[in-house]
């Protein structure tokens, strides 16, 4: 029997309901019209519009070039014509170009079986550059994943992060049952395209004798050194930091590389198949929502077709949360796309959210005890709210935004995103 | 304003279910059986001291938020004030001294230190050492509540009639204080002792459930022991209290009376009783409500534990020489003094220790 690694200081369980796991993929309609945003990352540049209001442009087809820092390539991820370009808000808060295309001509990459390119004579610089091309993005974190690797010096492991530590899962663990041979590529792709010599799959919960039998399977066919690591689902294990911390190991010895199913099923896309990052996979869930599904979605259909295919709502949600519900966005209105940095929906009810109101602080100290950065967050929105930031400019630098504090807090005071938002502010301060 | 808008649209989108209200409405219905016992054994003044000190404590938060903030706000937390307050008052107390007691916590040791969360002292622990240091003579209880069931109490003060049981324990028969033994004491210990404690070969002194019951209570709080003690209960098992204090203060306690005694009897095995101290001058109400106030109290697991520590030492303290009854406000409130600074010192050796390991 294994161990089972978890970080040591502070973090929490999520007790009640999760969504239930182990479904099935299936692939989602395609969209009449598809709404393409440009920048998936607040500190991503815009990338150069290559195509014109009314052109007919193809499935997979380019249509904004990436010459900026950070920028990244978008490609059409159904045929069809460019209806209009506009600036519209993301779900995160700040404002994106974007772009409508309407459905029209046929499509040319979708089943068409193509040759898979010899991608093993490529050399790093090369494959690097398919993933630029291709607009490969972390899905995890919206980083263009060349840019990833290109800053990624003498890292030796790669981390597939398929760790579920909240009750709102991204179900990557599917995804890796279910494309693991495609995966187990696009390692191979990756540890062609870096430094990486050996690949960890960092799974949650208790052992899956099956999935270890595969893994074994298709390491040896791709000559993966690999090795398989259980972590517990204490909130927030799924963080680089976490990790790092319950594996042991010194970061700034053993830099790692962390990557999620979905992305690395991207890479074997853009780099073997030769089709562009244009498909996601999107867990739609919560408890307004009639059917919970794990849907393969073209890039830019909005979210309300999707909660449609999932039987619509039980009633009216109280929110509706993208990605991790702890630190991420939500969206007010249902025309809002899937982006590639979407991984799953929840439509939550009240009862679910436990929203309130801010209060003041009754100081019970719950949000001292959770950190797991071991940080003191009730002295730092004391400090905060009295103006002197140079007491705990430390503990901001090291404070990573995972929300436990606000998830705990009593008063229900937006800790995390206080502490957010002043680290930005000092950030551009600084510059 | 678009206060609730703002709230919903910024992450986490999903909580716990322990908030600040739930937690005070949580124990305050833990307090209700002791209410309704306290009722049942003193009848009516118990209903007056309860009902005057809640709704004064209401009326003046809210009349006080009213001329103070221009809005007429009342909070929860008067609520479980106005309880914790009737508590620690004997039955016989006169209704004005509830009364003032609640008006001083609240608008003086609350509401002039900016309200609630702000408050550095515990509230209800000041309107009891208000009462206690104003009135000493109206705050002794009366021995002897309930003619009815003790009808062979003979002993003038409480100290000399327990002082009387030991040595009766010891001479004569297995009971702790052979005076005050009521029937249904006699009643449930023997039938635990057959059914329970001989088969374990151990006996059960006869007395413990006259304190459970509160049969020999020196105040309303006191009288619902064992409901305090399944009230305890809930409050740990819901996450609710900041267990450290609680711990801390129960250990240090128990080692204090185990090395230093009571200072009941001469009897060094008596004095020592683990059993009789628990019992004695509200302990429990002490642990489990007074001290865990979430505002007055540490924030810190390290302070947490330092401060139930803290409170031991002079709970034990007040409670050897006794002046008054309940000891435990006034350990809580001089506990209360230090608490910033326990802050202060553990959070800076945090930082001292991360920039050290960094």
């Amino acid at each position: 029997m294994r161990r089972i690694k978890k970080f040591r200081h502070g973090g929490l369980y999520q007790r009640g309901q999760a969504f239930v796991g182990g479904q099935s993929i299936e692939n989602a309609y395609l969209p009449n019209h598809a709404l393409l945003i440009f920048r998936e990352h607040e500190a991503a540049g815009e990338p150069d519009l290559a195509v014109n209001e009314g052109q007919l442009v193809n499935e997979g087809q380019l249509l904004a070039k990436a010459t900026r820092n950070n920028a990244l390539n978008v490609h059409a991820s159904i045929p069809g014509i460019v209806r209009k370009i506009m600036t519209i808000p993301s779900p995160e808060g700040f404002n994106t170009r974007a772009l409508v295309l309407s459905l029209q001509g046929h499509f040319k990459l979708n089943g068409a079986i193509s040759g898979k390119r010899p991608w093993q004579s490529l050399n790093r610089h090369e494959l690097s550059f398919v993933l630029q091309e291709k607009g490969v993005a972390c899905t995890a974190t919206g980083l263009g994943l060349h840019q990833i690797l290109g800053n990624a010096h003498g890292v030796d492991t790669l981390i597939i992060n398929a760790i579920d530590s909240t009750n709102y899962p991204a179900h990557e663990i599917v995804i890796l049952e279910e494309y693991l041979n495609e995966v187990m590529e696009g390692c191979a792709i990756i540890k062609k395209a870096s430094t990486v010599q050996s690949v960890l799959v960092a799974l949650s919960g208790s052992r899956n004798q099956k999935l270890e039998v595969n893994i074994a399977k298709a390491a040896e066919s791709f000559d993966l050194q690999y090795r398989i690591e259980y972590f517990s689902d204490k909130y927030p294990q799924a963080f680089p930091h976490q990790i790092i911390s319950a594996l042991g190991v010194n970061k700034n010895k053993n830099p790692c590389l962390f990557l999620v199913p979905g992305t690395l099923y991207a890479v074997y896309n853009a780099v073997s198949l030769n089709r562009p990052h244009i498909d996601q996979f999107v867990t739609f869930g919560g408890d307004v929502l009639k059917h919970h599904q794990l849907l393969k979605v073209r890039i830019g259909t909005p979210v309300g077709r999707l909660i449609e295919e999932c039987g619509g709502f039980i009633h009216a949600p109280e929110i509706i949360a993208l990605n991790n519900p702890m630190v991420n966005g939500c969206i007010s209105n249902l025309d809002t796309p899937v982006s590639k940095t979407t991984r799953s929906v929840w439509a939550l009810s009240k009862s679910a959210t436990r929203l309130g109101v801010p209060d003041n602080c009754i100081r019970c100290g719950a949000c001292i005890q959770v950190c797991p950065e071991r940080l003191d967050p009730y002295l730092m929105y004391k400090l905060l709210g009295s103006g002197s930031i140079e007491k705990i400019r430390g503990q901001l630098d090291a404070c990573t935004s995972c929300g436990a504090c606000s998830y705990v807090c009593r008063s229900r005071i937006p800790l995390s995103v206080h502490f957010k938002n002043k680290k930005k502010e000092k950030l551009k301060d600084e510059q | 304003m678009n206060n609730d808008r703002i709230s919903k649209s910024i992450p986490p989108h999903v909580h716990t279910w322990q908030t600040g209200r739930k937690s005070i409405w949580i124990a305050v219905l833990t307090l209700i059986p002791v209410i309704a016992w306290s009722i049942v054994l003193f009848g009516l003044p118990a209903i007056y001291i309860w009902g005057s000190t809640i709704f004064t404590a209401l009326i003046t938060d809210g009349i006080s938020s009213l001329v103070m903030h221009k809005k007429f706000y009342v909070s929860d937390a008067s609520v479980l004030t106005g309880i914790l307050i009737a508590a620690a008052m004997p039955a016989t107390v006169p209704l004005y001294i509830p009364i003032l007691a609640s008006i001083f916590a609240i608008l003086v040791v609350r509401q002039f230190f900016g309200g609630v969360g702000s408050n550095w002292m515990n509230p209800a622990m000041a309107g009891i050492a208000f009462a206690y240091v104003n009135w000493p003579q109206s705050m002794l209880p009366q021995l002897n509540p309930l003619n009815w069931q003790l009808d062979t109490l003979t002993g003038a003060s409480p100290m000399a009639a327990i002082q009387e049981g030991f040595n009766a324990y010891y001479n004569t028969s297995p009971s702790i204080m052979s005076g005050l033994i009521s029937g249904a004491d006699q009643a449930v210990t023997s039938f635990l002792n057959i059914w329970i404690f001989n088969p374990l070969h151990a006996k059960l002194p006869e007395g413990y459930v006259n304190f459970l019951l509160g049969l020999n209570a020196n105040t309303l709080g006191e009288a619902g022991l064992l409901f305090i003690i399944l009230g305890s209960i809930v409050l740990i098992s819901l996450n609710l209290v900041k267990i450290e204090i609680p711990a801390a203060l129960f250990i240090m306690y128990l080692v204090l009376v185990k090395i230093f005694g009571l200072g009941i009897s001469d009897l060094p095995t008596v004095d020592t009783n683990i059993l009789t101290s628990l019992t004695m001058g509200g302990f429990l109400l002490c642990t489990f409500y007074y001290a865990t106030d979430p505002v007055s109290s540490p924030v810190t697991r390290a302070g947490m534990i330092f401060y139930g520590i803290l409170v031991a030492f002079l709970f034990y303290i007040f409670s050897r020489h006794r002046a008054f009854i309940e000891g435990g406000a006034f350990a809580v409130i001089i506990a209360n003094i230090f608490v910033s600074s326990i802050d202060k010192l553990v959070i800076r050796i945090k930082i001292l220790l991360r920039s050290k390991s960094a």
